[in-house]
């Protein structure tokens, strides 16, 4: 029986979904025109976020049963999703009318995805997970084939499809192994089970891993990464850009609670964490090492940044690391989550602003000559290439900063000094098109670069961000560190 | 009157005239030679006085305590060592400011009359007022350090002034030969002063007579000290800079390469004399390196067609003499020779400048002859200063040269071996300078016509320092050394043997220029020259070769097999490879859906089988 | 603590100084710049004048000026100042270097000015932070603060090979910085499993490191190193100079060659000294033997090199070798003498390559392709000239002199190979500044330099015979009175 107060938690959620039904309402009375469902869209995630945001609990509540968890992480975590949706709304809208996908479907299926998302992130039952998930991913996919008269992009949306729905399956089979180890599939009842188990825990061992891989399928860690470049490359860039963001926050959170599943501070479960740390470590080492070389040899931006989420998935994996020594360190994954969402989104938008040449994506190429050509956007570059660097002043340094403290006092100094080779590498591809920015004079075949007004002020918006918490991060740390990982 | 005031006025003629030369300069004007050369020859007057003032100063006080100190202000202090900027005035150094400011200032005179063409002659005169300055610095110094400022500034000195006409590349080459030589000296000293520090605590002079050591130490300083000096004073192994230092102007030539900076190595040598003493190894190589130096370049002088080359072979050998009077323990007889030698020596180079002046930079002996009746002054001085430096009684050279043979025979550091040499080289020494005298001022003329008509005696300017410098040379010897500075232990006794070795030396002398004179007066062609002899026995492409072509080499080397080899490629390699395992791990990205899964589904079983079987008990 | 707030001003006037910049109009860049240098300068007199010679005992008793606001206390990140007898001579230097890189005339007074003048003044901060910082994070911030307006540089007003060096160059020094990044990283969690407090504070971590062992403490030493060696540079992490030398715009070679290199020398005094003390003690034999060699290696490969900003480079090593002997003395003397030989180093390589740049403007006005008999041609400029090459080959009675001499001195009881060895540097020192020097100078005037007398450029200006007159006379002058660079010690 659900009572009203259980209702009025989930006010920002249920705000979210009336907003989907109209938009979907207009889309279907107006078809002809855009503008109302983008408005509508806009309005609904300017409802949510400010529902959301201006009434954080203090206090985490269990709902439905067990079903979901509402506490601060998951209104944060709706608010971040619905600002990161105006604001991508926003900067590419212009994008969106260029490359005729400017469709009110469009943005219905946004909102269902944020919806997806948000669940995702404040749900306790691996059902709801999975329902969430397949909410989640299923207007990713169709999002990704948006471009229809592009054959990159159908290609990518089926790539990403079947993958998706492959790894959804192995998320489905791990549950099952976890039920039938534990004989429950919520979250909190597996952390009671497991502070007093005996007898063999293969099954549950098996389930784990399995669940763990789907999410970080998701997050795209190395080895389970090889959809990303193609898919990134393919999709939209509005829609890549939603993606690298707003899907892999939730994916983190989720893999953040089920690397917790079992209290592994339990003798019981002590060499069990052991292992974990082992998985952890090879995959994030993997997603650094290979994310990062790989990244020096790409020309596309896209894929570009398609390699460097994967090393960004290793290091937010370094952090994920220092967690299971002590959980308290959970934070730095959050500042991570959160600074790279920020300067990533950014990043996309700037890229959504080029004009296309003959059907290409867009390529370091198309950079030079910036500083002459567009001064302003060269300055937007620089700062968004340079927190992703980690060069200090930008929020990129601290996000980087926490997760290497986080696993340097968990001891594993090893794995640190890995993360900094990788840092070195990957900031020389970082360089790179600043470099071809500053120094090379324009290439015949550039790109044009077309700056809409409104991109350009939430580039601007993204770009203050990235330095002004850059120079005095105090409140978002303090802030995101009273956020604890809930049982 | 204090002694700042010595060093304090040749500083102020330098200043005047390097900063007058300079706006000069900068407006393509120039100052003329007479008010440039009287700032800097008054200035060095005005210090030569203070130099006789103090003299007298020192005269007055007491035989042991002989001393006037100031310091000016702190210069080096750090951890334990305190460098005051402190100037000494002792017997020692009394005998060497008053060569410096006294045959400085005539040279000075000379020289206004030398450079009155040249066409930036307050440079000239400000690079020479530097010198006299440091040179100050480096006989008045109470530190080593402070010595080592003088040491190096008058090796720059000389630096500038021998490549003073820039425009020619050999004179720049010359002056850079004799800085880098130098340098090589300074390391020694420097490496020295380290050695000194670190055992002697001090690097006070006076405080260093007081310090006690091992002999092993005193071995090690004092050959450090030696080296250096061989660089200064142009000893084997590095004396081959010297006869090129003549390229520049001839003043420089009498100042600098004879009477002042080439006998800073016997001012260290005996003032560090206690130290260097206390190990007979170091006195035996310096006495052998002096003796070698005064043999073998007096042979080269014999050789020599270039009249400046001649007397730079015989300022190496007469030098060689002063260095084996320390070498014995002489150290008396040896400043005396420092002294005489920088009255007849520059007598001598300043005639050679005259003779040089008058037949228009002509400096091939083979190309005079016969000038005795049309430069009367010049000879007739020049023929004085070839007495004093052969050694015939009563002029100068003959005491103190005379001295040092006696020594080099009967103290304890002598013997036998030392004394022919030196005698040997005594003998070519009036050998060589006869041979000069002659082919210079004796004989028919062979100079050519052109020149022949315009040959006249040089201005006053020029013509009085020859005649005080004439006096000097004749007269400097009759009272000893002005001064007792130590060395010299109990050797007088033995006066029969004294009197043998003067009369045998006079005679040898005497034949040598019997020879000399048959051989050159009728001489009418240039004589053929002993290739050998007359390149400098061939030391000099020597070290070209092996010592600056191995440094070079080294270079060469270390930058093909080092530099690009290793240092270079390991940056490109790594770039390289990082590059490549980018590409490799690329090659996985086939981009068909069907692989994709395929792989992930791998992974995700060895996942599973991971967990499945050693979920708990991996490693 | 006496005046408070002072210190931040050395920080915040440059920055504002950067920002400024986009106000003043293209024409008048350099005159703004030269200003606000001389501003900078001012200040920082005014400030190591209140610490040298402080008035208050307290000062007096610790010769320091401190200042503590908190900044970030998750990282025990806090913006803690302090300038004593060791920071004050760098942050003096980088006021005077910045004055004498602005003076200089050229494309990037003409191709965005405004760019060049701001990314100098952000620059001077970021150095300015880095030379004052007592806490490991902020220096590390500062410390990478610093590459971004050198690559920028560099990337637009640089010369051919300016995009393969500045990466070698970025990917070298951010290597080693990033090591040292995870030490520092490494020495806060030992100080939180400690106290459960964050602090990067250096004193605090030197309470840290005091209680260590040197072996577990030996990668972390190594780390810091790696970061201040390459800096340096150090044989053998010098690989990247000659490139950057070569192909950076004068200003920034300036900079490069005359403070950020002091930047590493800086960071082996003030950190890793008190921090690894022991673990440096083990190691010092390596050390000393690494700056001798590179004294050697740098000044031979200077020998055989032709181009005269290649050889100013390599004696740039050389002479830095000579500084990193006296810091591997590892006692109070070598480090006072390390800086001022430092100091003397710093002066000394900018003000020629101040000289180069306008020997270079000369040869360009009167299109030469190779040098001959300048000196004639500019009496004064090659009188300044030479005063530089005595300083460089550290004649008695220069600056130079007296810190190459100090440090070898103070070196010498510590290893006495490795001192003569570097001291041969003296010798070889002498024979390229002299091959330049006469390269440049000497040999017969050219013709053409005469006969073009409309384009042929005049002697000195006013402008910079004044700062040249200026340099030489504080290297003479310290070189006799060197004394207050070693207060303190």
């Amino acid at each position: 029986m659900v009572s009203f107060d259980q209702l009025s938690v989930m006010m920002p959620w249920l705000v979210l979904s009336v907003g989907i039904l109209v938009t979907m309402m207009v889309s279907v009375i107006r078809v002809n025109t855009k503008r109302p469902a983008q408005i509508f869209a806009l309005l609904t995630l300017a409802a949510t976020f400010f529902c959301a945001i201006t009434n954080i609990p203090t206090s985490s509540e269990i709902i439905f049963h067990g079903a979901m968890e509402i506490s601060a992480l998951s209104y944060l975590s709706i608010a971040l999703l619905s600002g990161l949706g105006i604001f991508f709304i926003l900067g590419t809208s212009r994008y969106l009318t260029k490359e005729e996908i400017h469709l009110s479907d469009y943005y219905h299926l946004l909102l269902i995805l944020i919806l997806g998302a948000s669940v995702l992130m404040s749900a306790k039952d691996l059902i709801v997970m999975f329902i969430a998930l397949e909410v989640m991913s299923l207007p990713a996919y169709t999002l990704t084939g948006f471009r229809r008269n592009d054959p990159k992009s159908n290609e990518a949306a089926i790539k990403y499809y079947i993958l998706g729905g492959a790894l959804g399956a192995i998320f489905l089979m791990g549950s099952s192994f976890i039920f039938g180890a534990t004989g429950t599939t919520q979250l909190a009842s597996i952390y009671t089970w497991s502070q007093n188990v005996q007898g063999d825990l293969t099954l549950f061992y098996v389930g784990h891993v399995l669940v763990m891989i789907a999410f970080l399928f998701k997050v795209a860690a190395v080895p389970f990464h090889f959809w990303k470049p193609d898919v990134y490359e393919g999709a939209p860039t509005s829609v890549t850009g939603i993606m690298a963001t707003m899907i892999t926050a939730a994916a983190f959170v989720v893999l953040a609670r089920l690397i917790h599943l079992v209290d592994l501070g339990n003798t019981e479960w002590l060499a069990y964490a052991e292992n974990l740390k082992r998985l952890i470590r090879l995959v994030s080492a993997l997603s650094m090492i290979v994310g990062s070389a790989i990244l020096i040899t790409q020309t596309n931006l896209k894929r570009m940044l398609a390699y460097s989420s994967i090393s960004h998935t290793g290091y937010v994996l370094l952090g994920l690391l220092g967690t299971l020594s002590n959980p308290d360190q959970i934070y730095s994954v959050w500042i991570y989550i959160f600074g790279y969402s920020l300067m990533t989104s950014g990043l996309f938008v700037l890229i959504s602003q080029s004009e296309p040449r003959a059907d290409q994506g867009t390529e370091l190429i198309d950079l030079t000559g910036m500083l002459k050509r567009n001064p302003i956007n060269t300055f937007f570059w620089s700062i968004f290439f340079f927190s992703m660097a980690g060069m200090p002043f930008t929020i990129g340094f601290f996000t980087k900063y926490f997760v290497f403290m986080s696993s340097m006092s968990a001891g594993e100094a090893v794995y640190v000094v890995i993360a900094g080779l990788c840092a070195v590498v990957s900031a020389y591809a970082y360089l790179r098109p600043v470099g071809l920015m500053v120094m090379r004079d324009a290439d015949p075949s550039a790109a044009e670069w077309r700056a809409s007004p409104v991109g350009h002020s939430m580039v601007f918006i993204s770009a203050a961000f990235v330095i002004v918490w850059g120079v005095m991060p105090n409140a978002i740390i303090q802030f995101l560190k009273g956020i604890p990982l809930q049982h | 009157m204090t002694l700042s005031l010595m060093i304090l006025f040749p500083l102020l003629g330098f200043l005047i005239n390097g900063i007058s030369h300079l706006i000069a300069a900068r407006n393509g004007k120039r100052v003329s030679s007479e008010v440039s050369g009287w700032i800097a020859t008054l200035a060095m007057i005005a210090s030569f006085v203070v130099a006789v003032y103090f003299y007298f100063g020192l005269k007055a006080m007491p035989e042991d305590s002989r001393m006037i100190e100031q310091t000016l202000f702190q210069w080096l202090k750090l951890g334990g060592l305190s460098i005051p900027f402190m100037l000494r005035l002792d017997s020692l150094s009394v005998v060497f400011a008053l060569v410096i400011t006294g045959v400085g200032s005539l040279i000075h005179l000379y020289s206004i009359g030398y450079m009155n063409h040249d066409e930036t002659p307050a440079k000239f005169f400000s690079y020479l007022n530097f010198f006299c300055f440091m040179m100050l610095n480096l006989v008045l110094g109470a530190t080593l350090p402070h010595v080592f400022l003088g040491w190096e500034g008058v090796g720059l000195a000389s630096y500038l002034l021998i490549g003073y006409w820039y425009a020619d590349p050999e004179k720049v080459s010359a002056g850079q030969k004799a800085f880098i030589m130098n340098r090589i000296g300074d390391l020694a000293f420097l490496i020295a002063m380290f050695v000194a520090f670190k055992h002697f605590g001090t690097l006070d002079l006076v405080d260093l007579q007081k310090a006690n050591f091992s002999p092993e130490i005193a071995t090690v300083f004092g050959l450090l000290i030696f080296f250096a000096c061989t660089g200064k004073s142009a000893q084997i192994p590095l004396f081959t800079w010297l006869p090129d230092a003549m390229a520049g102007p001839t003043p420089v030539s009498a100042l600098i390469h004879a009477a002042t900076m080439v006998t800073s190595g016997v001012y260290l040598l005996s003032r560090l004399q206690h130290i260097i003493s206390a190990s007979n190894t170091v006195m035996m190589i310096i006495a052998i390196v002096g003796a070698a130096t005064a043999f073998i370049s007096a042979l080269i002088a014999c050789a020599q067609s270039d009249i400046k080359k001649v007397l730079a072979y015989s300022t190496v050998s007469q030098l060689g003499f002063m260095i084996l009077g320390c070498g014995v323990g002489a150290f008396d007889a040896a400043v005396f020779h420092v002294m005489t030698h920088a009255f007849f020596k520059a007598l001598l180079f300043l005639g050679a400048g005259s003779v040089i002046h008058a037949l228009h930079e002509e400096q091939n002996i083979f190309k005079m002859g016969g000038l005795r009746a049309k430069l009367p002054i010049t000879s007739l001085t020049f023929i004085v200063a070839w007495a004093a430096i052969s050694g015939f009684p009563p002029f100068s050279g003959f005491f103190s040269k005379d001295e040092i043979i006696f020594q080099s025979l009967v103290s304890d550091h002598g013997n036998g071996m030392l004394f022919a040499t030196a005698v040997a080289a005594a003998f070519l020494t009036a050998f060589y300078m006869t041979r000069l005298v002659v082919l210079v001022f004796f004989g028919q003329s062979r100079v050519e016509a052109a020149v022949e008509k315009k040959i006249h005696e040089s201005p006053k300017t020029m013509t009085i320092p020859l005649m005080v410098l004439a006096v000097l040379a004749f007269v400097g010897g009759w009272f000893g050394a002005p001064v007792h500075v130590g060395g010299l232990e109990g050797a007088s006794d033995n006066h029969s043997l004294e009197i043998g070795v003067m009369v045998g030396s006079v005679v040898l002398a005497l034949l040598a220029a019997w020879i000399a004179y048959r051989k050159y007066a009728p001489l009418k062609t240039e004589e053929k020259a002993n290739r050998f002899l007359s390149s400098g026995m061939g030391i000099d492409s020597f070290y070209d070769r092996v010592i600056a072509g191995g440094t070079r080499g080294l270079a060469q080397g270390i930058y093909r097999f080092f530099e690009e080899f290793v240092v270079q490629r390991i940056l490109r390699w790594t770039s390289a490879a990082v590059d490549l395992s980018g590409n490799m791990l690329k090659v996985v990205q086939i981009g068909s859906a069907q692989a994709y899964l395929m792989m992930i589904l791998i992974a995700v079983c060895i996942f599973a089988i991971w967990f499945l079987k050693w979920g708990t008990s991996l490693g | 603590m006496e005046n408070i707030d002072t210190l931040s001003v050395l920080l915040t006037v440059p920055f504002a100084g950067a920002l400024l910049s986009w106000v003043i109009p293209r024409g008048l860049q350099r005159l703004y710049a030269i200003f606000g240098s001389c501003v900078v300068l001012a200040l920082t007199i005014y400030e190591t004048a209140s610490v040298l010679f402080a008035t208050t005992a307290s000062q007096a008793s610790s010769l320091a000026l401190e200042q503590k606001l908190p900044w970030v206390p998750e990282l025990g990140l806090s913006l803690h100042l302090r300038l004593d007898s060791v920071s004050c001579w760098f942050v003096a230097l980088n006021a005077v270097v910045a004055l004498l890189a602005f003076s200089l005339r050229g494309s990037w007074y003409r191709k965005n000015p405004r760019l060049f003048t701001s990314l100098g003044f952000f620059l001077v901060f970021a150095l300015n932070s880095a030379f004052l910082s007592a806490n490991l994070i902020l220096f590390y911030l500062a410390y990478e603060a610093v590459y971004v307006p050198i690559i920028l540089m560099v990337g637009i007003w640089g010369y051919r090979a300016k995009a393969t060096s500045v990466y070698r160059f970025f990917l070298m020094s951010f290597l080693g910085s990033v090591m040292m990044l995870v030490s520092i990283i490494y020495l806060i969690s030992l100080y939180h499993a400690q106290t459960g407090q964050y602090s990067s504070s250096l004193f605090d971590l030197i309470q840290v490191t005091s209680t260590q062992s040197p072996e577990s403490l030996r990668w972390c030493f190594w780390g810091f190193f790696l970061a201040f060696a390459v800096k340096v540079p150090l044989f053998p992490f010098h690989g990247w100079l000659k490139e950057v030398y070569v192909n950076a715009p004068m200003p920034v070679t300036i900079w490069l060659s005359a403070i950020l290199s002091k930047l590493g020398v800086f960071g082996f005094i003030r950190f890793v000294g008190p921090l690894f003390s022991e673990v440096a003690q083990r190691d010092q034999g390596l050390l000393l033997a690494l700056a001798a060699i590179s004294v050697i290696y740098a000044a031979l490969l200077a020998i055989r090199s032709n181009g005269p900003k290649t050889l100013l480079a390599y004696s740039s090593i050389s002479h830095l070798g000579f500084v990193m002997v006296g810091v591997f003395a590892l006692s109070p003397s070598g480090n006072a003498a390390a800086i001022l030989l430092s100091v003397g180093h710093g002066l000394v390589s900018s003000m020629l390559f101040f000289l180069l740049h306008l020997i270079e403007e000369r040869k360009e006005a009167l299109s030469l392709d190779t040098y001959h008999g300048f000196a004639k041609l500019y009496p004064t400029l090659f009188a300044a000239f030479f005063v530089g090459v005595l300083a460089s080959v550290s004649l008695p009675g220069t600056l130079n002199f007296a810190g190459e001499f100090l440090v070898l001195l103070h070196a010498y009881p510590a290893s006495a190979f490795c001192t003569i060895l570097a001291s041969f540097g003296v010798i070889l020192g002498a024979v390229y500044m002299l091959k330049f020097y006469q390269r440049i100078g000497f040999g017969k005037e050219n013709p053409s330099a005469v006969t073009t007398n409309g384009t042929a450029m005049k002697d000195l200006s006013g402008y910079d015979l004044l700062i040249l007159l200026a340099l030489v006379l504080v290297l003479i002058y310290f070189g006799f009175q060197p004394a207050i660079f070693l207060k303190g010690n």
